[in-house]
């Protein structure tokens, strides 16, 4: 076989193994958000996506097709307590989102892609409420309460903000709709609401967290003891948050994975790309080409931040395209990644002595054979700690897909710190996390070169 | 085998640095098959790009190269085919630090001769008996001394069986008293009736050993012949002054 044919055939095979790990992306992220749901799977899909909102605790939302059911919430006479709040539920549509943020999409929000101020806000929001209830189209939006009795001592968590805007601005909208007040319980049986006869039921019915009073009783290391398992427990195993925590954490783990492979694969060629090109002779314009691309891939990656790199690619690229984001982050931090990757083993391929080549080749190995027998696993060696290192950077930057709102860890754990508003253990069990697979992906790291590194001694 | 007929030829081999310096200027040569031509010279007189200059690892600038009939320099000939049938030692030896000395030796005639493993470590258990290095085949070339590696590294490019071996100033980077045991290995080459062109700074061996002796000067050969007609009569005045140096 020439050498010719050869290279074509690792060609061919590179671009075979490229397509099948994005197509394998395609396949395992979470499916495309244009899909259309049918109205019967609607239901279904619907009490899913409330369970997942229960299981963060944000709310659980009453849907019923096609219908606006406004439940109406009345208690106490008490300081501290609330007096009326509105609940409206929500269609489907508005189900699939478990925030009012996501369902008021980009608009709310301002070039920084960070909420306008509140009044603004709660401007945009009211107008919002009223266009979807003058409409009649099926469209509502998730509320979340918080209602505080200090008789009875117990506790509904939700989002303040939320409840005053319905408070603050929807006071038309309530009156037209109060008529209408019902709520459907957890056996789908549509219920009236009196003013007074706030429950427990009637909150869990909500998905509410309803809660019993911190024990404080005994010493104080009893108490601290206490304190602390309860903090753990409504933290970690009520609503069975710790499975969000390991949801998370494997979509991390898997946006890491393919994200490394896109890195490995597209900063080797880059590299190799650049290299070829620095050292070929004659100009070749193909390669000529190819290197100034890289240059310029090169230079856009180093030089923007990757928060930047995300939002770009997931809101002004991908979304209007309906890809999902788990693929969107995939791309960004293979794309980020490779950047960085072609740079290291790129030094580590010039690190090669010269010489190593002019014997590889006057024994007669072309220039491909050269690099991948001798260049390459010397260059290897040489870019193993840089290259372990950049991997760990990039499995810890993977957080901030948070912003474009995939679940990954550090989104479950700040669905949880919102559930709950505590910030310590959401967050020290976020570092622990991180922390471990570092230390795992270091210590793997440390027995391949170990390895690599006995061959030569 | 007609015993005249050159297998290296040069015609007219120039190089220029940057469209100024001449490296080499029309160098005419010829290698016979069996002949140990030794390249003397000061430095900076193009010796050693006219040695890498044969297997194109300089690319010359112009002329020609004709190995065994082959035009070297054209576009059509494929370069590694010609490297095949030309070893080539260095001044830095070049091993291959991640690989065994049994493996620096075998790949080459793996990969490119498509030899068996069991024939080519065969082969180059045999090669390292010569050298008196059978011993260190699992070794890596960072626990060699330079004499070892250097043996090593004409061993490896033996493996290929190349029909000419090229010696890029093998002793230059040795320590004294490593020279003599690769001195020896070469003398014992050329003895066997191999091809051989050696650049060296070593008199003493290019007197005992060489058929033929070039001496360049600024890029040029400045003169030709035995080590008699050199060492005894030399004619060229840079020649005398560059003997009256090194001798």
């Amino acid at each position: 076989m020439s050498a010719k044919k050869k290279i074509w055939i690792a060609v061919i095979s590179l671009v075979i193994l490229s397509a099948v790990i994005i197509g394998g992306i395609f396949l395992l992220n979470e499916g495309s958000q244009a899909e259309e749901i049918s109205v019967t799977d609607a239901q279904a899909f619907v009490n899913q996506e409330l369970d997942k909102m229960a299981s963060t605790g944000v709310s659980k939302l009453i849907a019923e097709k096609n219908s606006i059911v406004v439940n109406k919430l009345s208690y106490g006479k008490e300081k501290n307590a609330i007096l009326e709040c509105t609940v409206l539920t929500v269609d489907v549509h508005a189900a699939v989102s478990p925030r009012y943020d996501e369902f008021l999409g980009t608009e709310a929000k301002d070039e920084l892609g960070m909420y306008k101020s509140r009044s603004v806000f709660k401007k945009e929001f009211s107008e919002k409420l009223k266009e979807i209830i003058n409409e009649a189209d099926p469209v509502a939006l998730s509320c979340s309460i918080q209602i505080y009795d200090t008789k009875n001592g117990w506790k509904v968590y939700a989002e303040p903000l939320v409840l005053d805007i319905v408070y603050g601005n929807c006071g038309k909208i309530e009156k037209d709709i109060l008529s209408r007040t019902t709520y459907i319980d957890e056996n789908g049986v549509e219920q009236e609401i009196g003013s007074t006869n706030v429950t427990k039921g009637f909150v869990e019915s909500f998905g509410l967290r309803y809660d019993e009073r911190k024990p404080e009783t005994g010493n104080w290391l009893v108490r601290t003891y206490n304190s602390l398992k309860y903090d753990f427990d409504r933290i970690f195993i009520q609503h069975a948050r710790w499975k969000t925590i390991l949801d998370g954490l494997w979509v991390t783990l898997k946006l890491t994975f393919f994200a490394l492979i896109i890195g490995i694969l597209l900063g080797f060629v880059i590299a190799f790309i650049r290299c070829t090109a620095d050292k070929l002779p004659k100009k070749n314009f193909l390669l000529s080409l190819l290197n100034i691309i890289s240059k310029l891939y090169i230079s856009i990656i180093r030089g923007t931040p990757a928060m930047v790199q995300i939002m770009i690619i997931y809101f002004v690229l991908f979304m209007p395209m309906g890809v999902s984001k788990f693929t969107a982050a995939v791309v960004c931090f293979g794309l980020n990644s490779g950047a960085y990757v072609a740079e290291i083993v790129r030094g580590g391929i010039m690190s090669v002595d010269e010489g190593q080549a002019e014997a590889g080749r006057s024994l007669g190995f072309g220039y491909l054979r050269t690099m991948f027998y001798i260049i390459m696993p010397q260059a290897f060696k040489a870019v193993l700690p840089a290259l372990a290192n950049e991997f760990i950077v990039l499995l810890k930057e993977t957080s901030i897909a948070f912003y474009i709102g995939l679940g990954d860890l550090m989104y479950s754990v700040n669905a949880i710190r919102a559930a709950t508003y505590t910030q310590f253990m959401p967050l020290i069990a976020a570092a622990l996390i991180y922390l471990v697979l570092v230390l795992v992906l270091s210590k793997l790291v440390s027995i391949l070169e170990r390895r690599l590194r006995n061959n030569e001694r | 085998m007609n015993d005249n007929k050159p297998i290296i030829r040069t015609e007219n081999l120039s190089k220029c640095f940057k469209g100024k310096i001449h490296a080499l200027n029309d160098v005419n040569a010829e290698i016979k098959r069996g002949e140990v031509i030794v390249i003397i010279g000061p430095s900076g007189s193009g010796k050693s790009t006219f040695l890498r200059s044969l297997t194109r690892l300089e690319e010359p600038t112009g002329g020609h190269i004709y190995f065994d009939d082959i035009d070297v320099m054209s576009p059509k000939t494929d370069i590694n085919m010609i490297r095949r049938r030309m070893g080539m030692v260095f001044q830095q030896f070049n091993l291959f630090p991640h690989m065994t000395v049994l493996k620096n030796m075998t790949i080459a005639p793996m990969k490119l001769l498509k030899k068996t493993k069991a024939e080519a470590e065969k082969r180059a258990f045999e090669l390292l008996k010569r050298v008196g290095l059978e011993d260190r085949a699992k070794a890596y070339p960072s626990q060699l001394s330079g004499g070892q590696k250097q043996r090593i590294a004409i061993v490896r490019a033996l493996a290929m069986n190349p029909e000419v071996m090229l010696f890029d100033e093998p002793t230059s980077a040795l320590d004294p008293e490593m020279v003599g045991e690769v001195l020896a290995v070469m003398k014992d080459l050329a003895k066997e009736g191999m091809t051989m062109v050696v650049v060296t700074h070593e008199m003493g061996f290019a007197k005992e050993v060489a058929d033929k002796i070039i001496f360049m000067e600024d890029g040029k050969i400045a003169e030709i012949g035995t080590p008699q007609e050199i060492f005894d009569n030399p004619k060229n005045q840079r020649l005398q002054e560059f003997l009256g140096k090194v001798l």
